[in-house]
Order: C-alpha cells, then sequence, then structure tokens
C-alpha cells in the first residue's frame, strides 16, 4: 500500500536548467492565450541523450530543440508540423543511440526517425494492418517500445500492452511482458481499479506480480483523514534495473478535489533497490498538454521536466 | 453559401436566412439558423453529433461547423471562423436549450453559430436549477460516455467507456485553434482541477429483443 500524503511537501530536486520561454531559438515556445487554446501548449515531452544533452519536443516551434546538460542552447531540428490537418509530435526517446519521436493525429500513431542529414523519416506502425493507438516510447534492446492502446480505426477495440516495433514501420506489433530493462527483465504496469495497480516483474527467474493500493490522506484540523481517490499512471523512464512511473492523483470526490487538490508522486520501482515514492514539485502553468514528466539520464539519474511561468524547468535526483 | 428553408412539419422548426455580422467572415458568409426541439436523445446520437466536429476548426465563443475535415479558417483566432469552442461543443453535443436553466433538448444544426449561455465554468461548478450535474465521483465505475470532464478554462465529453491503459480516457473536445476539435487521449480524470459531469433526461437506446437496463448501451466507434 502506498500512501499520498496531500499535507507532505514535495520532495526538493536538484535544478539543472531553466529554459525561458520566448521568440528566440534558445527559447522554448509557449502559448497560453485562451482565445487560442483553454489548455496552454506547452513541450510535450523530452529525453536525455547518451552524452547527457537534453532533448525537448518543442511543439509551438515545430522542432526538436537541443541543450547541453546545464541548457545552453545546442541547436535544433525542425521540420515538424504542428496544426489540426497533421501527425503532431507527443513523445521522444532514445533507443540503441538513435532518436525516435513519436507522433499522433487522430489518435493514429506515427513513428519519426532522421537520417543523417537530420531529415525526418516518417513511418506508420502497425498492428495486423491496422494504425494503433500509441501513448510513449520506451528504449528497447532492437526497434524501439511503446505503450500500446489499441487500434486508432476503432477506439477502444484492440490488444494492449508494451509493443516493440521493429523495425519502426512493422505490420505486426510484437508485444513483449514489460517495458524492457537493459539489463534483461522487464516491467509492466496495469491499472486494476481507479486505485489498484499490478506490477509484473518478468526475468529469467520466472514472472512476480506485486499488487499495488494507493490511498490518499489529507490533514483536517490536525487529523489524517482518507480521501476517496483516483490515480493516473504511467511508466515513463527506463533505468538500467528500474523505472520511474509517473502518478497523478485527485481526489475522486468533488468536494474534496475543490479543499484539498490533488498532486503528482513519483514511484520507482526495480529488480533491486528501494522503492521511492515521493511527491513531485509542480509549476504554476497547468500541463495537461505534456505527455512525458520523467526521464532517465545515462547515469541512471532521473530527471523531471515542470513547466513554470519564468521557463521549462528541468530537475535531476 | 446562402440558403433559405422552408418550413416542414416538425413543430418549433425555425426558418432561418444567412446569420450576418458585420464583416465577410466564414460564419457569416456560410452559417445559417436551423434548430428544432426535440424528444430526448440518447448517447449515442450524442456522441455521433460530436464526432461530426472531429478534425473541424476551432473558434472561441463559437460555434458552427461544417464536416469536410479541414480547416476553413486556420490560426484566425477571434475571426468568426469555423468551429466551437470547448463549451460550445458540448452545449451543441447535448442538445442544450438556449434558454438558462431549461430542460429538454434541442437539436441545433452544426451550421448554425450558437455558443450557448454555458461556458466551462458553469459546466464546472453547476447550480441545481440546470440541465446537467456534477457527478458525486469521478471513477470509472461511475461515469458512462457522454458525460464531461470540465474545469475552470476547460471541458471535453467522454468519448468512450473504453480507456488507454495508463489510466486516461479518450476525450472529444475543441482543444484549441491548433490542434483543432478531436478525440484525444487525457488524464482529466486524475487531475484534481477536472469534475465529472452528467447531462441529465438521457433517453435509453432503443433494442429490440434483449435490451440493457439504462442508456449505456455502447456501440465501437469505428474512426473514419
Amino acid at each position: 500500500m502506498l500512501t499520498a500524503d496531500l499535507s507532505v511537501p514535495p520532495r526538493t530536486w536538484t535544478l539543472v536548467a531553466i529554459i525561458p520561454w520566448g521568440d528566440a531559438s534558445e527559447q522554448l515556445g509557449l502559448v497560453t492565450d485562451v482565445h487560442r487554446t483553454p489548455i496552454p501548449y506547452v513541450p510535450r515531452s523530452f529525453t536525455i541523450a547518451p552524452d547527457g544533452t537534453i532533448w525537448i519536443l518543442d511543439v509551438v516551434k515545430r522542432r526538436l530543440a537541443h541543450y547541453g546538460a546545464d541548457g545552453t542552447y545546442l541547436g535544433a531540428i525542425g521540420g515538424f508540423r504542428f496544426d489540426r490537418f497533421s501527425p503532431r509530435p507527443r513523445d521522444v526517446v532514445f533507443s540503441n543511440d538513435r532518436i525516435y519521436v513519436l507522433e499522433e493525429h487522430s489518435v493514429t500513431a506515427t513513428l519519426v526517425t532522421f537520417g543523417a542529414d537530420r531529415s525526418l523519416q516518417r513511418t506508420q506502425p502497425l498492428d495486423h494492418g491496422r494504425p494503433v493507438v500509441l501513448e510513449l516510447l520506451y528504449p528497447s534492446p532492437t526497434g524501439v517500445a511503446a505503450r500500446f492502446d489499441g487500434w486508432a480505426d476503432e477506439v477502444g477495440a484492440g490488444p494492449r500492452g508494451i509493443a516493440r516495433f521493429d523495425p519502426p514501420g512493422s505490420t505486426f506489433a510484437q508485444f513483449l511482458p514489460g517495458v524492457p530493462l537493459s539489463t534483461g527483465p522487464s516491467i509492466a504496469l496495469e491499472a486494476s481499479s481507479d486505485t489498484d495497480l499490478e506490477l509484473t516483474f518478468t526475468g529469467t527467474a520466472g514472472v512476480a506480480v506485486r499488487p499495488v493500493h494507493l490511498r490518499l490522506v489529507a490533514d483536517v484540523e490536525g487529523r489524517q483523514r482518507e480521501l476517496p481517490v483516483v490515480a493516473g499512471v504511467k511508466i515513463e523512464a527506463v533505468g538500467v534495473d528500474r523505472v520511474a512511473i509517473f502518478v497523478q492523483i485527485s481526489p475522486a470526490h468533488p468536494d474534496d478535489a475543490e479543499r484539498f487538490g490533488g498532486g503528482l508522486w513519483l514511484l520507482e520501482v526495480g529488480t533491486s533497490g528501494p522503492l521511492v515514492w515521493e511527491r513531485l514539485p509542480e509549476g504554476e502553468i497547468s500541463n495537461e498538454e505534456q505527455a512525458r514528466h520523467l526521464a532517465a539520464g545515462p547515469d541512471g539519474r532521473i530527471y523531471l521536466m515542470v513547466p513554470t511561468k519564468e521557463g521549462e524547468r528541468i530537475y535531476g535526483r | 453559401m446562402k440558403r433559405m428553408l422552408i418550413v416542414g412539419a416538425v413543430a418549433c422548426l425555425v426558418v432561418g436566412s444567412v446569420s450576418t455580422v458585420g464583416w465577410a467572415s466564414w460564419v457569416g458568409t456560410y452559417c445559417f439558423t436551423e434548430n428544432a426541439s426535440v424528444s430526448a436523445i440518447t448517447r449515442n446520437t450524442a456522441r455521433a453529433y460530436a464526432e461530426i466536429a472531429a478534425r473541424e476548426g476551432y473558434e472561441w465563443g463559437g460555434g458552427c461547423w461544417n464536416d469536410n475535415a479541414r480547416d476553413d479558417t486556420p490560426n484566425a483566432p477571434d475571426s468568426g471562423g469555423e468551429g466551437p469552442d470547448c463549451s460550445g461543443l458540448v452545449f451543441k453535443s447535448w442538445y442544450l436549450k438556449r434558454t438558462w436553466g431549461a430542460s429538454g433538448f434541442h437539436r441545433w444544426n452544426k451550421m448554425q453559430n450558437i455558443h450557448g449561455y454555458y461556458a466551462s465554468d458553469t459546466f464546472h461548478a453547476p447550480t441545481s436549477d440546470l440541465p446537467f450535474h456534477k457527478l458525486p465521483n469521478k471513477y470509472r465505475s461511475t461515469t458512462v460516455f457522454m458525460d464531461a470532464f470540465a474545469k475552470n478554462g476547460h471541458v471535453g465529453l467522454l468519448d468512450t467507456s473504453a480507456y488507454p491503459s495508463s489510466g486516461g480516457d479518450y476525450v472529444m473536445e475543441a482543444k484549441g485553434d491548433t490542434v483543432g476539435t478531436n478525440i484525444f487521449i487525457e488524464n482529466y480524470r486524475s487531475d484534481s482541477a477536472y469534475v465529472a459531469v452528467r447531462r441529465e433526461g438521457w433517453a435509453t437506446q432503443a433494442c429490440t429483443g434483449t435490451c440493457p437496463k439504462a442508456d449505456v448501451t455502447e456501440e465501437t466507434i469505428a474512426v473514419p
């Protein structure tokens, strides 16, 4: 059982970089005009390269922006689109020293890789010839893996799980037992209810299932009170032998939500080492458009991207 | 394109001419008035109506949209352009009446430029006199497709009770001038800023043979 305590402040992370918003090339794009969008357009994803540099999916400026480990601007790869008639970027990841970008259009997934001249090469992954819904990308020993959520031509239907596409334009998804770790085992995460999760560890020794129940508590006049809760969970970052899971928690009852609010938590689990459960820092800009919040660095460090008024903050721990 | 409609036999059909504005906006040129009071509709009917708006435009305070799956007024906010905004999409898809708090159902032609009285803030905090209410919780066992998730500033419709595995939902929403109106994967359910809202008075699904109890029969959605 894991308890999210709203009275506990977020853990302090180390600030790695602040990248300001603006029109200059070294700045990131942000749109908050409510006449243009009810939800701010913010960078949707980021990844840490094997060399420790930071790549950010700057959708407003239609590019993949590149920054040094300290936030120094290094350049960008353009050629992306950000309109309602084209696939738009959703996620980015490094897999086998290669950058993959996931695009979506009417929930249909497209994968983008890059030529030696930085030209964009788009392919559409299929499953039994049908377009697919992919949510997030993960590194894989070969090709790229992804969170697979069924067929795009029949929303809500089709298989679910972790699938590998190798090559990216495969016509059949290769389902895996979970998100592959570089050490060989895999970890899968499924929500069996609004508050119950199942973590499945698959390795050479066999399969182990670890149920996790989430609960939410708040301080009410000096006493701890448990609140009915709903949670959204995603494996986001993949380390050597661990994964970092992004957990968004809200009181289920609207009155509780208005009174206490909710929060974001990090759940880190692996084949070795302690379980980590801690509250995440948040920014002032609503981040509904952000698909990925956590990324793993080559040194096993976990990074967090948070949009704030002063800019995009990259934290590490 | 201007149209004149002939009065039909349907009660309360409103005959209209082209709605006009002071400039040659897309709305002013193409939209027209056509609406009628109707009997209660099913959730499936509402979803079919909403999904026509998929891949159409977005206009703050709108709206009016055709069904050509193209942005007829791209990147032109506040210009009388094509498309609904988030609350306008819900107003029309829920077949709400233009009178504040009125119950019953009213069909608005997609080409009639109307937003309705209700903004996202109203959907987020409905008063008891309105034909929609906050659900007691956001559990998956509680919400049904064509319920809405609303916060101060945004509202979207649950497109299907099926859901991606991460705890998100497929939401039909007018999401902005750039990304337009479409079905998107969202995490509004677990976002404390959002509440679940239900329109009142849905009709039950008509069927023959063994019929479900309530209007929650759901068909798989084929995405064109």
